[in-house]
């Protein structure tokens, strides 16, 4: 019983501080992936933007030295559309993109996206020179347009991105302190725990000490009272039956003693009436001869000892022995007649005999 | 009594440490990764070590950024049969891919039918091959359009009217002053006034939508306007004979083993599904084998322009006819 009510106390005490520690692991995980949320994400969308900035430029450069004649091949000018059209679209995949601030900003792009790749792609081809400086005037006020939106829009993601760091940060003040009450509440109830455990223990071994103390000092009417249901109660019930055998014994021995002492009253009882009774006939013939009324009252002294010995021994309660010349041991009689034997200490919670 | 309590407490034991470690395998598995913040990577096909690229210019005639997927998807698949990277090469103008046929920035290049005359004209240059498309198109034809609300109804009406073109095309610009020619408007006192576009797209779209009274087009981008354009009607003015569509031209001292061994990759493209897959990314369901003679048309409107050949704004004089089988 002992050792389950110590595996059900102790395992109980580590699950739970194992949930608190799991739950502390999980919540501390989610800040960390919300960390790397706006690590990943929010730096990613305001990297994305200025590379959109920086896509436009290299667009328009291509333009331009085509225009000039320093370049005869288009490639690099489809590279750069097709990477502005890509960052376009994975702008678009940003969750923040989706949000109100961002979203009518975002769209405009995509708006002005597509005539931005037509009047790129007629301009590349166009040999009129008419068309060709209406798809570069076309082009670049487009472009000027999709810059300004990219950068309101690097404007919306750095905002978002701090105003996600500064959640983040208020998250993780609030979870720490969280926490920090969790767990002391664990080590609170740790403690209760454990002190409940220690009392379950320590209170029967206290109580076996005293008995067994009482024990030592012959109060062989002294009990344990436990009521754990535990090793600790057998154990406690095994004290109280070596106590009642010894209780029991005791008491056969007083009663020998008083039988002894019965014996003894009757032998002697006639005995002593006798010698009274010569001393009383003794007395009357004295006449005033001091030194027998002096030896005559001597030997009634000593009979009215023994009367008072052998009375003594009638009314023994328990025996208590007393050191003897040459090492033997012999009742003290004072002693053996009193009711109460001294206490080794209170024990006000123990059970009266049975 | 006391094994059982044993077994339990070594079972309660063990869940314990199979739980913290769940907990930090979990734990590790979610450890935040950074991600790939990059553009993307180009996969470059695979290559024999030692061999060079082979460089396949284009000529935009329309959607640039269209016709550059295309071409990637059939020269992927170019790459992994000759063994050899397989590059595009994009230029603005047919004077630029005759400079890198020159200059041997390329080695062969899809060509305009006009395109690939002046080439073969004055680069030497070989033909090899045409694409057919799912339809059996493999040829094109140039024709002059107005919107049907044009007052304009014959060639012989454009005069002193704006007719939107493209250079160096067959459609869109030898045919329509061809056209012109034949009806007699170059050496007119109103001649048509030409405004050249980059496309054969915007040809359409600037005569629809005004800017120009004219255009002159080429009619399987014209077909294709309409089948996506059914309320929009068009007036066909003039319509020419067909020249292969898309011929692919290589250079002339490339040499006859990789000539050979590209036309005969293409022209056995068609025969397993992964080829038949590239080809069919690429607009096409198979490479026919294309003569020069199959230009002839070219060389006669040519020939029938003489000194107006300056007019289609083609630097240098005209491509000379090469020696054909008679009645060509």
């Amino acid at each position: 019983m002992l050792r389950r009510k110590l595996l059900l106390t102790l395992g109980s005490l580590v699950l739970v501080l194992v949930i608190v520690t799991a739950a502390a692991v999980w919540m501390l995980q989610i800040v960390l992936r919300d960390l790397d949320h706006v690590q990943n994400h929010a730096a990613v969308l305001v990297e994305d933007v200025g590379r959109l900035g920086q896509a436009i430029t290299e667009v328009e450069v291509e333009l331009y030295e085509l225009e000039l004649g320093k370049a005869r091949h288009l490639d690099s000018l489809i590279e750069g559309v097709e990477r502005l059209r890509n960052l376009v679209q994975r702008l678009g995949e940003h969750y923040v993109i989706k949000g109100e601030a961002s979203r009518p900003r975002y769209d405009r792009i995509q708006t002005l996206l597509p005539p931005f790749e037509g009047h790129i792609g007629s301009l590349a081809t166009t040999r009129d020179t008419g068309l060709a400086e209406f798809h570069t005037r076309e082009a670049l006020t487009v472009s000027v347009a999709i810059r300004r939106e990219a950068l309101a829009l690097g404007e919306a993601a750095h905002a978002h991105a701090r105003e996600e760091s500064q959640s983040l940060v208020s998250r993780f003040r609030w979870l720490v302190l969280g926490l920090s009450i969790i767990f002391l509440l664990a080590i609170d109830v740790a403690v209760l725990v454990l002190w409940r455990t220690a009392a379950m223990i320590l209170r029967p071994v206290d109580r076996l000490i005293e008995a067994t103390q009482e024990l030592a000092a012959e109060h062989f009417d002294h009990r344990v009272a436990l009521d754990q249901k535990d090793e600790f109660d057998q154990l406690g019930l095994a004290y109280n039956r070596l106590a009642e055998q010894l209780q029991a014994h005791e008491q056969h021995k007083v009663e020998v003693l008083a039988q002894v002492a019965r014996t003894l009253n009757h032998e002697l009882n006639n005995a002593i009436a006798i010698i009274e009774l010569q001393l009383t006939l003794l007395q009357d013939n004295v006449n005033g001869r001091e030194g027998t009324e002096k030896r005559l009252r001597q030997i009634r002294e000593n009979l009215e000892r023994m009367t008072r010995t052998v009375q003594s021994l009638k009314h023994i309660r328990r025996i208590v022995l007393t050191e003897y010349p040459d090492g033997e041991k012999m009742l003290d009689l004072e002693q053996s007649i009193q009711t109460d034997p001294p206490t080794v200490r209170s024990s006000a919670d123990a059970k009266p005999p049975r | 009594m006391k094994l059982i309590w044993v077994i339990l407490t070594v079972v309660l034991v063990v869940f314990l440490v199979v739980l913290l470690v769940d907990g930090l395998v979990i734990w590790l598995l979610q450890m935040p990764v950074g991600e790939d913040a990059g553009g993307r990577v180009a996969v470059a096909p695979p290559a024999a070590p030692g061999k060079e690229a082979l460089r396949i210019g284009l000529v935009p005639e329309r959607d640039i950024f269209q016709l550059r997927k295309r071409y990637l998807v059939l020269t992927e698949c170019l790459a992994k049969r000759l063994g050899r990277p397989v590059e595009v090469v994009t230029v603005n103008t047919y004077q630029a891919v005759i400079q890198d046929f020159a200059e041997r920035k390329v080695d062969a290049a899809f060509l305009g039918s006009l395109v690939a005359v002046l080439t073969v004209d004055r680069l030497g240059a070989q033909v090899l091959v045409k694409p057919v498309t799912e339809d059996g198109v493999s040829t094109y034809r140039g024709v002059i359009i107005v919107p049907e609300s044009s007052p304009v109804r014959r060639v012989e009406d454009l005069a002193g009217r704006s007719v939107a073109m493209v250079k160096t095309t067959l459609a869109g610009d030898l045919f329509p002053i061809y056209a012109m020619h034949e009806a007699g408007l170059l050496k007119s006192a109103a001649p048509p006034r030409v405004v050249w576009v980059g496309t054969h797209d915007e040809v359409i779209l600037e005569t629809l939508a005004g800017r120009v009274d004219a255009g002159a087009v080429k009619n399987l981008r014209l077909d294709a306007f309409e089948a996506t354009h059914p309320d929009v009607k068009i007036r066909r003015l003039a319509t020419s004979d067909e020249v292969p569509n898309d011929a692919l031209v290589v250079r002339g001292d490339l040499g006859p083993t990789v000539g050979a061994e590209l036309r005969d990759v293409l022209l056995a493209m068609e025969k397993d599904p992964e080829g038949a897959q590239a080809l069919k990314g690429f607009g096409a369901v198979r490479f026919v084998p294309c003569r020069i003679e199959e230009f002839a048309t070219i060389y006669r409107m040519i020939e029938a322009l003489g000194d107006q050949w300056e007019r289609l704004g083609i630097d240098g004089p005209p491509p000379q006819r090469p020696s054909l089988p008679a009645g060509l």
